[in-house]
């Protein structure tokens, strides 16, 4: 009969109890999550008191909760609240959810192409809805305002606040899409490969949007300009509104598919294995990550890197499990734009740096590094 | 009699002009280990891919648990089968208790409960990879990453609960599963294969390069030769010299085992 050499040694010992007795990792994770929760709204308490106009913490509480119907104290000017309420504020607000959007949508597009170094801004998903956005704007005012008359002419105002979210979706989705197809194979897919493609679609992307401009008035220029920084400045509770849900519904779908991506982590033809429908997954995973970049592509222009770095903070602070790296890669994505827009406006104070500058101070040299650490090995699957 | 688990009938894969499998016909039983041998590029590969659903074949037909292998969704496939392809990559750092846990997902969907977190440390003990659950995957030799993949396969069929055993027929799929692991864990890995194919009436079709290891721990090998079934049987009977030699192209002997009944196989060149 065949021996089996340690199974009787180990079976004498109570292992699986042990294993049983601690917190799981989820439980643990959940505890930390809230960590997380709770510094995000430290900073964001503190990154309201900063600014031009600076204002006490106590009168940031109070001015908050004056919008709930509590009677503004009488020592908080009217000036103070307005600087908060209509321009920091929505400010903040817009910078989480712009990393929260990006990073969930960086931490899906990293488990589907099985590469940890996918960036919706390197990979091109950002330029794609960069360029269809710019497109609506000059291409729209051309067709519609020169048939229609100028009154109704800026097809943007016509379609209202989703317009330039779902013009940023559709690029996003093509140059994912267009991605996929050129940089993967038998489910893997090659780094070179990846970026090369992604250098391509920037490239073209840039190219189109460089023709916009010389067919841009002069007020479309100033507009378009903003997209090459990327910027959460001048932000308007309608606009945080439609991102903040857009990217509040797609993370939501994206947790919830996270056991389809932990499959998709073995490999494609693995995830068919275990039941799933992987084509179905990828064609959602994509397709909802270009809608969380896309919106806030058209929004806050082309913030880099952040989708990259919080991820790699997720994963490394709570396993690779995508039911927890996804909310976590949004929580922590937030956290990062609102400090790195803090420090762009603290940094030169009274000018302000744009946050897409800031992220790619910070993002690019961490990304070189992460490179550094894996040079040698190209193919990731 | 029950159904067989699979019935593999007149099955023929072509690629560019070329035969991959030629006319295959055999059943794969409950509770046995089936060795599937042959040389490179003999059809091994392709017939497991076949059995795990991947593709369907050009003439013949394949029937699981006596449905058609096509009319199964993939899930409820996956709900009896599991496959241990010949190589796994994974780029994050799950730990080797939540790779196992993956094939639990056919049955939890992603929801792992007492059952499932018992099974997958069981299937870990069977491997030989308890020690194993909480290290990285990605920090793992390439023996310990078998093991831990063994493990995954185990757990994605295994039930002590009585509930989802009335499921029916289950199988497992392994493409060389012992090729990185050491001798003593070729041994065990292999006696936990056969014991969870009697204890638990799993069929198990293994693709294996090592006679030996299929004559000790197998009860049929299906012998292939550029695409078609040489000769399948039990071990004892149907691994001859003749046959053997000829499947390999190379002299095979046959030598008496010091301390058992079974046969041990060498190459041995003229």
């Amino acid at each position: 009969m065949p021996i089996e050499p340690r199974e009787s040694v180990l079976s004498a010992q109570p292992v699986v109890t042990v294993h049983e007795s601690r917190p799981t990792r989820m439980e643990r994770s959940v505890v930390m999550l809230a960590g997380v929760v709770v510094a995000l709204v430290a900073v964001a308490l503190f990154a309201s008191t900063v600014g031009a106009v600076p204002i006490g913490f106590g009168h940031v509480i109070a001015i908050a909760w004056s919008v709930f119907g509590a009677p503004l104290p009488a020592d908080v000017s009217a000036q103070d609240a307005t600087v908060l309420l209509s321009i920091r504020m929505p400010r903040i607000g817009l910078g989480m959810a712009a990393g929260a959007g990006l990073s969930a949508a960086g931490a899906v597009l990293q488990a589907i192409f099985r590469n940890p170094l996918a960036d919706p801004m390197l990979i091109g998903v950002s330029s794609g809805a960069a360029l269809a956005v710019t497109a609506v704007i000059v291409i729209g005012d051309v067709f519609v305002g020169s048939s229609m008359g100028s009154t109704i002419g800026d097809l943007p105002q016509m379609l209202g606040p989703f317009a330039l979210p779902l013009a940023g979706f559709g690029g996003g989705l093509a140059a994912t899409w267009l991605l996929y197809r050129v940089a993967t194979r038998d489910g893997g897919t090659s780094l070179s490969t990846m970026l090369l493609a992604g250098i391509a679609i920037n490239a073209l992307a840039f190219a189109g949007i460089g023709f916009m401009t010389t067919v841009a008035s002069n007020e479309q220029l100033r507009n378009i300009t903003f997209w090459s920084f990327g910027s959460v400045g001048g932000a308007r509770w309608q606009t945080v509104g439609v991102v903040a849900i857009a990217v509040f519904a797609t993370t939501a779908l994206l947790t919830r598919m996270a056991p389809a991506l932990n499959a998709m982590a073995l490999g494609e033809l693995e995830a068919r294995h275990l039941g799933f429908a992987t084509e179905r997954v990828k064609s959602l995973v994509i397709g909802l990550a270009a809608l969380a970049s896309g919106f806030v592509v058209a929004v806050c222009g082309v913030i880099g890197f952040v989708a990259l770095v919080a991820p790699h903070i997720a994963r490394s602070l709570f396993g690779a499990d995508n039911r927890v790296v996804i909310p976590a890669s949004a929580l922590i994505g937030a956290l990062l734009l609102v400090l790195a827009d803090l420090f762009g406006r603290m940094v030169a104070a009274p000018a302000e740096l744009p946050i897409g500058i800031v992220t790619a101070l910070i993002g690019a040299p961490f990304f070189l590094w992460l490179l550094m650490r894996r040079r040698g090995s190209d193919t990731v699957a | 009699m029950s159904e067989p688990v699979f019935a593999v009938r007149g099955v023929t894969v072509t690629r560019s002009h070329r035969a991959l499998l030629d006319d295959v016909s055999l059943t794969v039983e409950r509770g046995e280990v089936l060795a599937v041998m042959g040389e490179n590029g003999a059809g091994k590969s392709t017939l497991l891919k076949l059995l795990a659903g991947d593709f369907a074949p050009d003439r013949g037909s394949i029937d699981l648990d006596g449905r058609p292998l096509a009319l199964w969704s993939a899930l409820d496939q996956a709900r009896r089968r599991a496959v241990l392809p010949q190589h796994s990559s994974l780029v994050f750092a799950f730990s080797a208790l939540e790779v196992v846990l993956l094939g639990r997902l056919p049955h939890d969907r992603g929801r792992p409960g007492a059952n499932d977190r018992a099974i997958a440390n069981e299937a870990l003990r069977r491997t030989d990879a308890l020690a194993l659950a909480d290290r990285s995957y990605l920090t793992l030799s390439g023996g310990e990453r078998a093991r831990v993949m063994l493990a995954r396969a185990f757990a994605q069929v295994m039930d002590h609960d009585a509930k989802t055993a009335s499921l029916g027929v289950r199988a497992l799929l392994l493409d060389e599963p012992s090729a990185a692991l050491d001798i003593a864990h070729q041994h065990a890995a292999f006696a936990a294969i056969r014991a969870l194919a009697e204890r638990e009436g799993i069929a198990v079709v293994a693709v294996l390069h090592d006679a030996n290891l299929a004559l000790q721990f197998a009860d049929r090998a299906a012998l292939f030769k550029q695409g078609r079934l040489m000769a399948i049987g039990p071990v004892d009977t149907t691994m001859t010299e003749d046959v053997l030699s000829d499947c390999f192209s190379i002299r095979m002997r046959r030598l008496a085992h010091p301390t058992s009944a079974r046969a041990l196989v060498v190459a041995a060149p003229d």
